[in-house]
């Protein structure tokens, strides 16, 4: 016993402090004040509130966003009978179109658009290997009026126009 | 197995589980513990279970030489030939089948069958072989590991495999390499309300051999030729209660 209680004194509690201080100098460095301040001078885009349909107007609101609504669309799609086309990546490829002249390029050309953050952010995502990255020339899918838009903001109201029309349509029937 | 007894089974379960949904919908919400509400997302009409889809296959009409379904089928869903028979994708199979005592030779085409007591929805370690409320077997791709025990439960051969990096996937059937894959019955039409792409080209082609539609709905077309033709349902003996039924043969 009394070994055990000279071990305990030489070996065991130099090396508990030595941790407690360690711990204690991680958590004061680990937050310079100057981290703090530019925290101050840009407040952080609220997260958890999902905006739809204005994206276009607030871009900032979608960059933090687009995983949460894509995962919103994807835990949906299979399951619901009702499935709704907002949340798609088929609905993001529609409009966020990089043409290399007359074409659209692909998720395989680094100029896509998603791989233009994702490529700066070090994320690989793997959408790409189930999804079409092209935006589709289906006429049921995509009206010419999507299709030949220039800007996404004019892409996204001709794609609402679009859908208000097939859904007056599905209800005429 | 007959199919009435099927049917009187499968509507049994639906309005046991009618009259669960409309029970917990009238609670509305219910107080688990003190402070603690398990709020309930009101059901919306096509959730309730109300439909079967289902398709009536007339081997009589079919042909042989006629792949008309297939194509439209591969056309769809972006299924492309690597010149590999054995791994190539086939969500639809055109099968010969021959009486050996009269020698009547009948061609049906065989897809997944959509069965009310799914096999692979059973095996399915993760969930993703999934029964949809409206009777459609599906498999969520984003939770499939590709582990092929839905492949091995199918006794149909229905359930494939992709075993090739897609290249051009189809924008309304996302399919990649590592992933189980079938008849998805064309949901992406029919939520728009458009027939099946194989039912439409088979119409197309003049034989009209497929019909689609509400099993659950006793006045719509397919319910009532399947009691009126006693549709059967491939392997019987195994109860999977198909939601694809065929008439002219003998199975």
């Amino acid at each position: 016993m009394q070994q055990y209680n000279t071990i305990l004194r030489r070996r065991l509690l130099p090396a508990l402090l030595l941790g407690a201080l360690l711990t204690a100098a991680g958590v004061f460095f680990a937050a310079p004040p100057h981290q703090a301040a530019a925290a101050e001078a840009a407040p952080p885009v609220p997260k958890q509130k999902l905006v739809r349909g204005h994206w276009s107007e607030n871009p900032e609101i979608m960059r933090k966003n687009h995983k949460e609504l894509l995962l919103e669309g994807m835990t949906n799609a299979a399951r619901a009978t009702n499935r709704k086309d907002d949340n798609t990546i088929e609905r993001c490829v529609t409009c966020h179109i990089v043409r290399d002249g007359e074409k659209p390029v692909s998720a395989a050309d680094p100029r896509h658009f998603c791989n233009q953050c994702h490529a700066k952010a070090g994320v690989s995502i793997d959408c790409f290997t189930c999804h079409a990255s092209l935006p589709t020339t289906d006429p049921a899918v995509m009206s010419p009026e999507v299709r030949n838009a220039d800007t996404v903001k004019e892409r996204l109201q001709q794609w609402q126009k679009y859908t208000q029309e097939q859904a007056a349509k599905g209800t005429g029937k | 197995m007959s199919i009435t007894g099927n049917k009187k089974t499968a509507c049994a379960e639906s309005s046991c589980m009618q009259s669960r949904r409309r029970f917990l919908l009238g609670a509305g919400a219910i107080l688990l513990a003190p402070g603690v509400l398990l709020t309930v997302r009101p059901a919306l009409a096509d959730e309730t279970g109300r439909q079967r889809w289902g398709l009536l296959i007339d081997t009589r009409r079919c042909v042989g030489d006629c792949s008309a379904c297939v194509t439209a089928c591969s056309t769809t869903h972006g299924l492309v030939s690597n010149g590999r028979p054995a791994t190539d994708p086939q969500w639809i199979r055109k099968v010969q089948v021959t009486d050996p005592g009269t020698g009547h030779v009948a061609h049906m085409p065989i897809m997944c069958q959509h069965c009310g007591n799914a096999q692979c929805v059973e095996v399915c370690p993760t969930g993703a072989s999934l029964k949809r409320a409206d009777g459609i077997v599906l498999v969520d791709k984003h939770l499939c590991i590709g582990c092929r025990y839905c492949v091995m439960a199918c006794p149909f051969k229905a359930r494939g495999f992709a075993h090739e990096e897609v290249e051009n996937p189809s924008p309304v059937s996302p399919r990649g390499k590592g992933s189980a894959e079938g008849c998805t019955m064309c949901v992406h039409r029919i939520n728009k309300g458009q027939l099946p792409a194989c039912v439409e080209a088979c119409a197309r082609s003049g034989h009209e051999a497929i019909l689609f539609g509400d099993l659950n709905d006793p006045t719509s077309l397919i319910a009532k030729r399947v009691v009126a033709f006693g549709a059967a349902a491939l392997r019987a003996d195994l109860r999977t209660d198909p939601s694809v039924r065929y008439v002219g043969v003998n199975l």
